[in-house]
């Protein structure tokens, strides 16, 4: 898979500690440009802590994340302008509610003035479209189901053109009828080359999308491989107990 | 959506706002039918009538302001000359004329007259070293007279004509005495004195006896009799209770010089605050302030020449004012002790009292013994509740706000006896049935009441008891004390009001007819409601407070909004980046301190610590509310804001937008939702909270029923009325909260 392509994010001995709770030990990744990789652990591992250090949701300890080039805890570093290029999907939507489906889509682009009104308004009903939503979108949010409504944050994230995504758990708080709508999406944008991190409970799901499957133990990465030897053949003790449980 | 029902609210604010205004507006102007009389004087007849600068000035002119006043008028000064206003005031061009014209048969007989407010005849002025002794040493002078006056007619009609110059203006009759041109002058009395007055080598003769006696009158239209009449009772009554004698007096003391101005000039105002609950002391009729201490200071302000306003204050509250200056003069019934004289200076005392019991008629309290083991009751620091705690150690005293609640313990058997002034026990027991005195307290000392001002204010100290003491010396003082006195117990309108001279002749149309039969709860419910709000227009009390409260409330309500906004700004502020760490702990504190402290007590500490140096209630007291109310608002803001789920922020900040851009469009607008209702209840209860405004000496809707209780000693009406209007707004607020909750909820 593309592991000779461009490096756009190097992440180094990344660590984070919650008070005396060292959450995340240390780190090392390189995310290549196009490459799709999942993450899985056991719960309370550190995923969702390592997902968001990587757009300074959550400010690391220490170790370094130089994201196309740039070194993001270099306080001189503009977070906002990063965060336009790193879109980020939450487990619980987190879509606005007193804003309609396309006032939502568009709201980033049009207040952070990278698109005009038009142009804004252009790239969500094409973006609607995509997500199959075009009849909603002068719906408030409280209107949705909550599989719609994962597909419009989605289409949210999408609006500001983004590098890479990083999804956290996007089907978790979902009803298992809604589940495949969103993981088609999530598909469909790995399918079109975009670079994605996902954090995941749905083993079949990674195993179909991802180049990589990391898993996350004791603060670290235990164990990374392609998704046919890591949950074919796997080495870490931990992780086959894991595997044993979830599959 | 959401600013459309903003708007509607600070719409409904604002009317009920407007509505008490406009309501009160008719108050605020000191006549109280808002009539203005127009008067037609010739400005040149000192000292009746003359200009100084622009003010018209002389005895008519005094005159005539001080029956408008006792009429409950408006003045309106026009010049005119002498003829035209004889012609004026006939067709209707003006109301009054006043301008020296004495009563003639002729004169009668196009216009009507008021009865005589002055007495002239002709005297003779000379120079010092004249031999005339009497009148027959004219004959054979030089007289000089001016044309057209009495005198000129008496000398031409007495004297040789030859021997007569007929004089222009009472400048070239003047000329010819210093000149030597003429002998002696014949001239009215009072222009007579003035001349004198400006020429020390010249002397009055008063020797024509045979002169005619002229009397002076206002005129009137004939067709308005009913203005003569009214003019007439009113000129009376400022005859009958010296305020005529003091005008008159002071021309002559100033000499008739007609540099002399206004006798209502104002020098300055002297500012009197006073607890009017204490009859006869200190009382209301209607909107105005009466009692014996009251018309002293009027009286005071009549001879000093000073503007005397009364503004309203609780009896502690009179002397902390009195200390900080908020007011110049404390007259409030004040007993002089060496406590309070260590606070400030008392005047020469203008009364003389001591303590007694007023107990119910079937008591069978005889002697001090017979309290032992009983609950008494007095007026929170009134004298009576000093002696209760000296002498009456074994008894169980209950201190009251104000006497006529101390009252209430008596007649409801709260308590067995109210220590009180002796005036004080005698308006009681005449107003209320079922009580008597009981003059037993021997040991309790005899009283002298004093005017308070402030220590070192030698200046206003010296200007009032110098007043005082010639107001006692020549009786005004008892006759003001006898006035009250004959009519203890009764609601009587100021000894120098034009209603009391009303309602002494015609008090029929009162509320006399009262007996005509009809008895029964619902009689009685009317007649008290009558008299609680109807009778000497009492319900202004209760808009004049609506009005105070509703300003107040709105303009904390605003106050706390700022406030509670920029609070809840740097709070949250701190909360999600721990950015300005030293505004937020001063945030805090402030928050603190007033949520951890009463409002009344904070009140009071901004009215008397912070805002020592103003005296304008209402603003004090809207502040005090305001940076009260900012602590909830701000608590409200912020908790609205936290309320919004954390994943919010954390979306826009994932799409690039800055903290600000977040709050703005995201955080705000869903905190909005929250907030709206609860500050609208916010607004509620700051309603109900100023109801303790009253101790700074503000009149809200609670004090206005306050003192309605105190003037009609109807304990419960006037409150329940209080609370059916606070109930009623609260009702409206609600109303529209509700609306507004169900139009944000169903907004998204
Ligand atoms: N803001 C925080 N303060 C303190 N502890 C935190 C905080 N956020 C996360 N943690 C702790 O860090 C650990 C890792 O949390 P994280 O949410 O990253 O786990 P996770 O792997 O995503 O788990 P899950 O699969 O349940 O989502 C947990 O023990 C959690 O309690
Ligand atoms: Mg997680």
């Amino acid at each position: 898979m593309p592991t000779d392509s461009e490096v756009l994010i190097e992440i180094r001995d990344l660590g984070k500690s919650f008070g005396d709770h060292e959450v995340l030990r240390s780190i090392d990744l390189d995310v290549h440009k196009g490459e799709v990789i999942s993450i899985i652990g056991p719960s309370g591992c550190g995923k969702s802590t390592f997902l968001r250090s990587i757009n300074l949701l959550e400010v690391p300890t220490h170790g370094s994340i130089v994201f196309e080039g740039i070194d993001i805890l270099d306080p001189k570093t503009d977070v906002d302008l990063l965060r336009r290029r790193i879109g980020m999907v939450f487990q619980s939507f987190n879509l606005f509610p007193h804003k309609t489906v396309k006032e939502n889509i568009m709201m980033a682009p049009v207040k952070l003035q990278v698109m005009t009104e038009g142009e804004a308004s252009a790239k969500a009903d094409e973006l609607l479209a995509k997500i199959g939503l075009s009849d909603k979108a002068d719906q408030y949010p409280s209107r949705l189901s909550g599989g719609q409504q994962q597909r419009v944050a989605i289409a949210r994230a999408l609006a500001m053109n983004p590098d890479v995504m990083l999804f956290d758990e996007p089907t978790s708080a979902l009803d298992p009828e809604m589940v495949g709508e969103v993981l088609k999406i999530i598909k469909d944008l790995a399918d079109s080359g975009m670079t994605m991190l996902v954090v995941t409970h749905e083993m079949g799901f990674a195993r179909e999308i991802s180049d990589r499957v990391l898993f996350i133990n004791d603060g670290t990465i235990a164990e990374e491989n392609v998704p046919e030897e890591l949950f074919g053949n796997p080495q870490n003790e931990r992780l086959r107990d894991f595997l044993s449980k979830v599959l | 959506m959401q600013r459309k029902q903003l708007i509607a609210l600070v719409a409904v604010m604002s009317v009920l706002c407007l509505m008490g205004t406009s309501l009160c507006v008719s108050t605020d102007v000191e006549a109280a039918d808002g009539r203005t009389l127009v008067v037609e004087t010739s400005p040149d007849f000192a000292p009746f009538d003359y200009q100084v600068g622009k003010e018209y000035a002389g005895i008519d002119m005094d005159i005539v302001r001080a029956v408008c006043n006792d009429m409950g008028c408006n003045v309106e000064f026009r010049t005119n000359t002498f003829d035209s206003i004889l012609m004026s005031v006939p067709s209707g061009k003006c109301d009054i004329g006043a301008s020296g014209f004495s009563i003639s048969e002729e004169r009668a007989q196009i216009v009507d007259f008021s009865i005589p407010y002055a007495e002239i005849n002709q005297v003779v002025v000379a120079p010092k070293d004249t031999t005339i002794q009497d009148k027959e040493d004219l004959n054979g002078k030089i007289i000089s007279v001016q044309t057209g006056t009495t005198g000129a007619d008496y000398a031409s009609s007495n004297y040789d004509r030859n021997n007569i110059k007929f004089q222009k203006t009472y400048s070239d009759v003047l000329l010819d005495l210093n000149t030597g041109k003429a002998d002696a002058e014949i001239v009215d009395s009072t222009v007579a004195l003035a001349q004198c007055a400006a020429n020390p080598n010249l002397q009055v003769l008063d020797i024509l006896d045979d002169s005619p006696v002229e009397q002076y009158g206002f005129i009137f239209s004939k067709d308005n009799t009913a203005l003569r009449d009214e003019f007439n009772d009113s000129l009376q009554h400022i005859m009958d209770n010296g305020l005529y004698d003091m005008i008159m007096e002071y021309y002559e003391e100033n000499g008739y010089s007609p540099e002399t101005p206004s006798f209502f000039t104002t020098k300055g105002t002297i500012v009197v605050e006073t607890s009017p609950d204490f009859p006869p002391y200190d009382n209301m009729h209607g909107q105005e302030y009466t009692g014996i201490d009251m018309d002293i200071m009027r009286a005071i302000g009549y001879v000093t020449g000073y503007n005397i306003e009364f503004r309203q204050n609780t009896f502690d509250s009179v002397i902390v004012s009195v200390q900080q200056g908020k007011c110049d003069v404390g007259a409030s019934g004040f007993t002089i002790n060496d406590e309070r004289r260590e606070k400030v200076d008392f005047t020469t005392p203008y009364a003389e009292i001591h303590q007694v019991l007023v107990v119910k008629e079937d008591s069978n309290i005889q002697t001090k013994e017979d309290l032992r083991g009983k609950t008494i009751t007095s007026q929170l620091s009134s004298s009576g509740a000093d002696y209760a705690t000296d002498h009456l150690k074994d008894s169980n005293l209950i201190q009251q706000k104000d006497y006529n609640i101390a009252l209430l313990d008596v007649i409801s058997g709260k308590a067995v006896a109210e220590v009180v002034d002796n005036t004080v026990a005698e308006a009681q027991v005449a107003a209320n049935d079922g009580l008597k005195i009981l003059d037993i307290l021997d040991d309790a000392e005899v009283e002298y009441y004093g005017l308070i001002i402030k220590k070192g204010n030698t200046e206003m100290y010296n200007l009032v008891n110098d007043a005082l003491e010639k107001l006692i010396a020549d009786g005004t003082v008892d006759r003001i004390i006898e006035y009250y006195t004959s009519h203890i117990g009764e609601d009587i309108a100021s000894y120098y009001s034009g209603d009391a001279a009303r309602e002494d002749t015609g008090g029929d149309d009162d509320d006399d007819d009262d007996d005509a039969a009809a008895v029964g709860w619902w009689q009685e419910l009317k007649d008290r409601f009558h008299n609680d709000f109807l009778k000497n227009d009492r319900y202004m009390y209760i808009f004049d407070g609506l009005k105070n409260t509703l300003i107040i409330t709105a303009v904390a309500l605003v106050i706390g909004l700022v406030l509670g906004s920029i609070v809840a700004m740097v709070r949250s502020t701190h909360d999600m980046t721990g950015k300005l760490k030293i505004i937020n702990a001063i945030c805090h504190l402030y928050i603190t301190v007033i949520r951890g402290t009463p409002v009344m007590v904070q009140l009071l500490l901004i009215y008397y610590v912070v805002f020592v140096s103003s005296d304008n209630g209402i603003l004090i007291a809207s502040v005090a509310f305001g940076i009260n109310s900012g602590a909830y608002v701000a608590e409200v803001i912020r908790s609205g804001i936290t309320a919004v789920p954390k994943g919010q922020m954390e979306a826009c900040r994932s799409l690039g937008m800055s903290n600000r851009m977040a709050m703005t469009n995201v955080i705000l607008p869903q905190a909005f939702r929250n907030i709206m209702p609860a500050i609208g209840n916010e607004g509620i209860s700051l309603l109900k909270e100023t109801s303790v405004a009253g101790y700074i000496g503000i009149m809200d809707l609670t004090r206005g029923a306050d003192i309605i209780r105190g003037q009609t000693y109807d304990a419960l009406l006037p409150i329940l009325v209080a609370a059916a209007i606070y109930l009623a707004i609260v009702l409206v607020l609600t109303f529209f909260i509700r609306r507004l909750e169900r139009r944000l909820n169903s907004a998204y």
